[in-house]
């Protein structure tokens, strides 16, 4: 299997008429991935901002939370929304977000001649998001579910803190959104010198802001009450790490995966919360029995002690290796896998290159009881300390 | 200043867009299986996808939902149990056929004499129909353990049916394509369909639990708009018909369709049509012709386009209130239908929201859409609208009539025209630059005509289309005598959207019946009363509610 090792930067590239990936960074910090593609008269940018475990405060995971439904609604630079959208619509240029557990990330798709255009809109709604127009959202608060799901990736927060207003969010966004942790990954139609020319006219005034992250404050583990519900939510926090010490964790997720299909059918919900693949936190979910928690609770107990063999790990790393070989035949997927390889590192070749006792530590350490949290909906009284 | 030097640093290289066309190499098996390549070198993988060119509007004598059931069952999972006939598992589907008949059968009888309660002989029967289901499903974990397609390390795989064409889709390590061909070859020549019961049974389950509503709304739209036409049916549903639907009616319905000159597969990758040729003889090139005369092919003849003349239809259902505004337009390969897909572009993604949305404030949503359900007949281009607060369906219904006949009668400005044009030839460039969407447009394009360069027809035109040319499509299909409308929402008596509506639909049946006489003039009444007052919000209805109270005391 080791000869796999190192196949997946290759696959990464893989395209017709595509030449190898240059970088340079700018003088704040934010690094550039180009990847010449002239095929076709079209251009690709990916801009991910990634952001760390600790870079969240108490009571400021609805903020996180809130901050794609903002990026989503406004404006960028001196146009309005509704404005930014008809301008789009003019150029046939189109734009795109998401927000990850770990990362935000915008996306854009031009004619390669509306090149300036589409490095000019990118950079205002990256770090010129405006705010013209907005009103506080009427919708639903997040669910507890969400909001637990959430807290899971983000030890330091506060999963029921109190909800803030927009401003507060795009504090939380000047924070967050930074030259220096961030990647921008160019595919298209495009030189070298033509890409810095733009990066450096587009994003050149990009520094980080001057504001001061918080000191993270401890999670309360004190319970409180819920809406009344049925079921019990467990979830194991997110691992973190360098690309290595992650591979593990993923391998166990797609693991865990398989073996709650065989064992547990449809009776829980889980999910990896992998994004593009990684690592991330943990969750299952129960509702249909009389007793759910305790259900789960043997039915985790038992998984962790259910061992992975070489059979198990063969198929975690025919999977994994399925599920990237693929990349070059979707342009999108592929940027956006390099720019997570370039703010996260590559898991795949240490996934690749696991042995299935690796696999077995990281199922026992994230499924041990004192790893597991738990959202229990009812009332919090008989759970408080007396 | 800066934006003007720096377009003069940088050389124009791209080419012009409606110069650019997908390279697609088109072959014709002996058998008529169609083959259509975009070669990708290098990329190591290859993109699948098989087109059925026979949709939810081909299921002949049978429901539309055969359809569905059928690619459920053909392309979720292979196992090994759908390519060995060896086995007595056909033997065993029959059984579990046998025994799901004997008790609809009874339960049919058990409806016709209104008994409520199932009798001993009821019982016994789903009992045995529950033991011949078991005993398909230890078979198949048996014989079946694995997933073929997994084994060969598919991924992103989709099954999607609509209205012309059933289509399955996967991508493939290139080493895996050979064995893939085979496997699929193999299973479409015996079609033991061994998961038939299986996803019947799953699918039943997703409908009991309210899946698909979009299809349902859309349902009572085209039952309407293409009586006695099978687009009329494409989107009904129920979960009671599943039980009809036997094992061998499946696979005689499969065995039609799934002739070769019916089916297409497209393939974006890693192949050469030259090296790939001997693969595809070798296997779908050998499967055999059969019938093609099952359900009912499609041909535009014109009567669908006629049409009944306006319809104007107002149905009670769950959910958010909609209006549906449609109007009959000719098949996708008309060669009007570009301008109505740019003028489809322009409504919904400008003119429409800019006067509705953002100026008058009426709707929460709107969108527009073209060949809805299909493309292959006479189908609809239509509004899809859900009123903002405050507003209701009749308010939203008149703005949007008055729009659509500004739109006759004024020209689009060439801002917006140019605007529109752009959009869709930039959805075609952005379509061929991924092998998923590559593959889907060419699947559609062939579904709908046969022909995979209508897939780029915006890009071809060679030409900006004209203010006039728009206007004159205009005036010929959105008339009120090529119309439809349907405006959807709960009845507030039938179904009152929350315990004050309950609470105001009684104070005002007591009120209305002290002054009208007539039982159905009054509850008409109340009936409207109760829709004008959903334009209200909660404090301003309660409010009503007291002073409607205080006016019922004796």
């Amino acid at each position: 299997m080791r000869w796999l090792v190192g196949l997946l930067p290759a696959v990464l590239m893989a395209a017709p008429g595509i030449e190898a990936t240059k970088e340079f960074r700018t003088p704040s910090g934010l690094k550039v991935i180009l990847v010449e593609r002239h095929d076709r008269p079209v251009l690709r940018l990916h801009l991910m901002v990634a952001w760390e475990r600790g870079d969240l405060s108490a009571g400021e995971l609805d903020q996180a939370l809130a901050l794609p439904s903002v990026m989503k609604a406004c404006g960028a630079g001196n146009l309005n929304r509704q404005a930014l959208e008809r301008r789009l619509a003019d150029r046939g240029i189109r734009v795109g977000f998401s927000g990850l557990d770990d990362s935000l990330s915008w996306s854009v798709f031009a004619d390669s001649q509306d090149q300036e255009d589409a490095f000019a809109m990118l950079s205002d709604l990256v770090f010129r998001p405006a705010l013209g127009g907005l009103i506080e959202p009427q919708g639903p608060a997040p669910s507890s579910e969400l909001r637990f799901r959430t807290s899971l990736g983000f030890p330091s927060a506060e999963p029921f803190g109190a909800p803030l207003g927009i401003a507060e969010r795009f504090s939380i966004h000047h924070r967050l959104v930074r030259p220096d942790h961030s990647v921008l990954v160019i595919q298209g139609d495009l030189s070298l010198t033509q890409a810095r020319q733009l990066v450096l006219l587009h994003f050149g005034t990009w520094f980080p802001a001057a504001i001061k992250a918080e000191v993270p404050a401890q999670a309360t583990s004190e319970p409180r009450s819920l809406q009344p519900g049925k079921g019990a939510w467990t979830g194991s926090r997110s691992p973190g790490g360098d690309a290595k010490s992650r591979a593990a964790h993923i391998a166990a997720s797609m693991l865990l995966a398989r073996w709650l299909r065989e064992e547990a059918r449809d009776e829980v919900a889980f999910e990896a919360f992998r994004p593009d693949g990684d690592a991330g936190p943990w969750l299952f979910g129960l509702t249909s029995t009389a007793e759910p928690q305790r259900r789960l609770q043997n039915l985790l107990e038992g998984l962790r002690h259910r061992r992975c063999g070489k059979a198990d790990l063969a198929y975690v790393q025919r999977v994994w290796q399925a599920e990237h070989s693929d990349l070059a035949l979707h342009p999108e997927d592929q940027v956006s896998a390099l720019a997570r390889a370039a703010l996260k590192g590559d898991p795949g070749p240490f996934v690749l290159a696991l042995q299935p006792e690796e696999v077995n530590e990281a199922l026992r350490s994230r499924l041990a009881p004192e790893a597991l949290c738990w959202l229990i909906p009812g009332k919090a009284e008989p759970l408080r300390p007396k | 200043m800066v934006g003007f030097v720096f377009r003069l640093l940088i050389p124009v290289l791209a080419v012009s867009l409606a110069a650019q066309n997908p390279d697609i190499k088109e072959r014709r098996l002996g058998n008529g299986f169609q083959v259509l390549l975009a070669e990708r070198p290098g990329t190591g993988a290859v993109h699948a996808r098989l087109v059925v060119r026979a949709g939810r509007a081909d299921t002949g004598a049978l429901p539309a939902m055969a359809a569905e059931l059928l690619a459920r069952t053909l392309f979720r999972r292979i196992g090994q149990a759908d390519l060995s006939p060896e086995n007595n598992l056909e033997m065993l589907l029959k059984q579990e056929e046998g025994a799901l008949e004997a008790l609809r059968l009874e339960r049919a009888r058990r409806f016709r004499m209104h008994l409520a309660e199932p009798a001993g002989e009821e019982q016994g029967l789903a009992q045995l129909h529950a033991a011949r289901l078991g005993e398909v499903r230890a078979r198949l974990a048996t014989d079946s353990p694995v997933d073929l397609l997994e084994a060969l390390g598919a991924t992103r795989r989709e099954v999607v049916t609509d209205a012309d064409a059933i289509s399955f889709r996967l991508d493939l390590p290139l080493a895996s394509f050979a064995p893939w061909c085979r496997l699929e070859q193999q299973q479409l020549q015996r079609l033991i369909l061994s998961r038939f019961a299986l996803e019947r049974e799953a699918w039943k389950e997703e409908l009991a639990k309210g899946a698909q509503s979009e299809g349902e709304a859309l349902s009572i739209l085209l039952g309407t708009a293409f009586s006695g036409h099978p687009y009329a049916q494409v989107f009904e549903a129920r979960p009671s018909w599943l039980d009809g639907f036997s094992w061998s009616e499946l696979r005689a319905y499969a065995r039609a369709i799934l002739s070769p000159e019916r089916l297409t597969l497209i393939l974006v990758g890693d192949l050469r049509m030259e090296s790939a040729l001997p693969v595809l003889q070798g296997t779908f090139g050998a499967l055999p012709t059969g019938p093609t005369a099952f359900g009912r092919h499609l041909e535009f003849s014109g009567d669908a386009l006629t049409g009944p003349g306006y319809r104007r239809l107002q149905a009670s259902t769950a959910g958010d209130p909609r209006l549906f505004m449609g109007w009959r337009i000719p098949p996708a390969s008309h060669p009007d239908y570009l301008a109505l897909k740019v003028l489809a572009q322009g409504l919904g993604g400008s003119r429409l929201p800019r006067k509705l949305q953002e100026t008058k404030g009426l709707a929460k949503h709107l969108s527009v859409r073209l060949g809805v359900p299909g493309g292959r007949d006479a189908s609809l281009l239509l509004i899809d609208a859900t009123p903002a607060e405050g507003h209701g369906l009749a308010e939203l219904e008149e703005a949007l009539h008055s729009e659509m006949l500004r739109v006759q009668n004024e020209r689009f400005t060439e801002e917006d025209l140019r605007r529109a044009q752009r959009q869709v030839e930039a959805e075609q460039l952005r379509a061929q630059d991924d092998a998923t969407t590559l593959a889907e447009a060419l699947g559609v394009a062939v579904a709908q005509s046969g022909d995979w360069q209508q897939a780029f027809r915006a890009k071809n035109a060679g030409h900006d289309l004209s203010p006039d040319e728009i206007q004159v499509v205009a005036r010929r299909y959105l008339v009120s005598s090529q119309g439809i409308t349907a405006l959807l929402e709960a009845d507030p008596l039938l179904a009152p959207r929350d315990p004050l509506e309950g609470r105001l639909a009684k104070v005002l049946t007591t009120l209305v019946q002290r002054k009208v006489d007539d039982p159905a003039q009054a509850e008409s009444v109340v009936r409207e009363t109760l829709r004008q007052l959903r334009m209200l919000s909660v404090p301003e209805r309660e409010q009503t509610l007291k002073l409607l109270e205080a006016q019922g005391k004796p």
